[in-house]
């Protein structure tokens, strides 16, 4: 019993912070936990307060689903202070995972950043890792440097940092090689894995084609929820739609989409995320933070 | 049945009109007319009472003496015979803290008292100053006079017993308790803090010796309350709380205590209290005090009526209806009593009592040991929300 009133403390004392009329619940249950710690009855009925409060809200509206609450109150009480405690503890494990790896999945995370602005700019332990220059290169040459774009079109902050890509290679074609890595960062969204496909499949056409393709997918997300969508803009693109559907269907890159898999998590990216030089930069970025972030990296020689 | 367009007096229910209100047995909402007699105090009166004297002090101390008269006149005595104190619990504390034992130290009452009744005795018999007995119920909470005759006895000084039951709205026939006490040259105290508001109730024809009553139980003022009681008796008693007004002289080492009332009322009383109490009794001889109790015994008929019908409540006390007031105790089963009544606040804004009423081993001596939920209706309650308050009643007893 001290234990729930403990949480119910916790709880009523954050939400009375938005609404003065949870402080009541508070100090009940604030009394409540010190009686019950000293072996005293919990004096102010707060649990009883509780339920009539919720019950009254749900006989009007429900009476089956007000039975069963009234029922199993009991029950569901317990059940939700257990959630709140594991809800916690994730959250907090979460929170860590944001200052450290920049997601909330955290090492191994695939999913969108959760920051607006990237806060992280780290370090790569480059023994463990091993990235492979295979990938769909602005201006494939012969750099020394090559800056690694991982992501993946579903995530919103992938379109609103394309035009800083498209700066970014107009200014640096001509020094570092730039290659875009087609990333799902959910590899159970189907729609996720057949975007990267198409990307690979248009790239397979010529550098020229896969511009116009990448940039006709940013314009429309019908493909999200139509596959033959791709067909129609590789074909808008000047794309061979016969090669292009015969490429789509063998799912021949799947090899390579598995591979930027693999290196997104080993390196702790999202999506989208950059690597120059043993460094990673994670999240929605200014042009500014890019070129400073190429910046560093080139003078850091 | 009383009119309803008396709601229109209590501004109240003019201010929450969807307010249903049946925590009588606690307290009464109070009419304009009893509002306007305890303003009256502030705006026309203020100032000390028969102390003074200016003309202020003069018209006040008439208006109290009047006031007296008419509450002395509401329950049928004198109005010499008339204290007034905080409440009827301040009442009860007097007689038992100021009542002389002499040889005969027994003290004859019920399982059924209120605490105000129950605890000033019970400290008594705690310090070994008297001998306390219980006179139990009958399974339907009614009393068998026999079983009263059986326990008063030639060693008995005093009878403390309720007239009307706060738990349960039952009645009880003090008249014959009375009759019971006195051919055993023992006094009687009745508890009328249910009756007195509820049913006419004659001081002098029940020929009892003490009658404790509350004004905010009738309509009146909260912090007023009343014992009535015959002079000769009183002067027997030594003062309660002494000070002002208390004393006819005092010398250094000689005091000469004033005649009762005075004697009991120390110090500058609640006068608007007594100026809206006397309003009250005014305003209940207006409405009758037989057609107050037919009210509620029509409205607890038709309760308990259908309450019956609702298959979880067990309604405690007798089913007749000429044995009881406008007072239904019950409980759902499978429903804490504080949950039933925070759900008819909630889902129809029913103000009903739960708990113990401050009668516990009465509602343990009931198999309540969780307590009950109390409804008690008053003259401005209604067939509607007796509608209201059953439908919800079943509402909440399909959770269970």
């Amino acid at each position: 019993m001290a234990f729930p009133c403990l949480v119910a403390f916790i709880v009523f004392f954050f939400l009375s912070f938005f609404s003065v009329k949870y402080k009541k619940y508070a100090a009940a249950s604030l009394k409540c936990f010190f009686n019950v710690i000293q072996f005293r009855k919990c004096e102010t009925k707060i649990d009883e307060e509780l339920k009539s409060e919720i019950v009254s809200f749900l006989l009007p509206r429900s009476k089956t689903l007000a039975k069963i609450v009234f029922k199993h109150f009991e029950l569901l009480s317990t059940f939700f202070v257990v959630l709140f405690f594991l809800s916690g503890i994730f959250s907090l494990f979460s929170i860590y995972n944001i200052f450290v790896y920049g997601s909330c999945s955290g090492e191994n995370g695939q999913s969108c950043s959760l920051l607006d602005i990237n806060q992280m700019n780290q370090e790569i332990n480059s023994n463990k890792i091993i990235i492979k220059k295979k990938g769909l290169s602005f201006n494939p040459a012969n750099f020394n440097e090559t800056l690694f774009i991982y992501g993946c079109f579903l995530c919103p902050h992938n379109a609103e940092v394309e035009p800083i890509i498209e700066k970014i290679v107009s200014e640096y074609s001509d020094r570092i090689e730039i290659i875009y890595k087609p990333f799902p960062f959910d590899p159970n969204n189907k729609a996720a894995i057949t975007l990267a496909n198409a990307m690979w499949c248009s790239y397979e056409n010529g550098l020229e084609n896969y511009l116009k393709f990448r940039k006709l997918i940013l314009k429309s997300r019908e493909w999200e929820h139509n596959e033959s969508y791709f067909l129609l803009l590789a074909e808008k693109s000047g794309i061979n739609v016969d090669e292009f559907k015969a490429c789509m269907n063998s799912y021949r890159y799947m090899e390579e989409i598995n591979q930027t898999i693999r290196e997104a998590r080993s390196l702790g990216l999202s999506s989208p995320s950059f690597v120059f030089k043993e460094k990673k930069l994670i999240g929605k970025v200014s042009y500014e933070e890019l070129k400073k972030f190429i910046e560093e990296g080139l003078n850091d020689r | 049945m009383i009119d309803k367009r008396i709601r229109e007096d209590f501004p109240i229910l003019q201010k929450y009109k969807d307010l249903i209100y049946f925590d009588n047995a606690c307290t009464t909402l109070k009419p304009k007319a009893v509002i306007d007699a305890i303003v009256s105090y502030y705006t026309d009166f203020s100032s000390c009472a028969g102390r003074s004297a200016h003309r202020l002090s003069r018209s006040l101390g008439e208006k109290i003496e009047e006031s007296r008269e008419k509450i002395a006149s509401f329950v049928g005595a004198k109005k010499e015979n008339i204290v007034f104190t905080k409440n009827c619990t301040e009442a009860l504390n007097l007689i038992a803290k100021t009542f002389k034992f002499n040889k005969k130290r027994k003290v004859v009452t019920t399982v059924f008292e209120h605490h105000s009744s129950l605890l000033p005795f019970l400290i008594l018999a705690k310090e070994g100053k008297i001998k306390l007995e219980y006179v139990k119920p009958l399974p339907d909470c009614t009393f068998d006079l026999s079983d009263f005759k059986e326990k008063i006895d030639r060693e008995t000084a005093l009878v403390v017993v309720h007239h009307a039951n706060n738990s349960m709205g039952t009645f009880i026939d003090v008249k014959e308790i009375a009759k019971i006490a006195h051919d055993n040259e023992a006094l009687v105290i009745i508890d009328g803090a249910q009756s007195v508001p509820h049913t006419k109730v004659n001081f002098s024809n029940l020929d009892i010796d003490y009658l404790t009553f509350s004004g905010h139980k009738m309509l009146g003022p909260t912090g007023i309350g009343v014992l009535v009681s015959k002079t000769e008796i009183l002067e027997n008693h030594e003062p309660f709380l002494v000070g002002g007004d208390t004393v006819d002289e005092v010398k250094e080492n000689k005091i000469i205590w004033a005649k009762p009332p005075r004697k009991f009322e120390a110090g500058i009383q609640h006068y608007s209290g007594i100026i809206g109490l006397a309003a009250a009794c005014e305003y209940l001889e207006k409405i009758g005090m037989e057609n107050v109790e037919k009210h509620e015994k029509e409205l607890a008929k038709l309760a308990v009526e259908k309450m019956r019908e609702i298959s979880n409540i067990k309604i405690y006390g007798t089913l007749d209806y000429e044995k009881r007031g406008g007072i239904i105790t019950f409980n759902i089963r499978g429903i804490k009593p504080h949950e039933v009544a925070l759900m008819l606040d909630k889902l129809k804004n029913i103000a009903v009592r739960s708990g113990f009423f401050c009668a516990q081993p009465a509602l343990e001596y009931l198999g309540a040991c969780e307590g009950a939920v109390r409804a008690s209706f008053y003259i401005y309650n209604t067939k509607e929300e007796i509608e209201v308050f059953v439908n919800t009643l079943n509402d909440i007893s399909s959770m269970v």
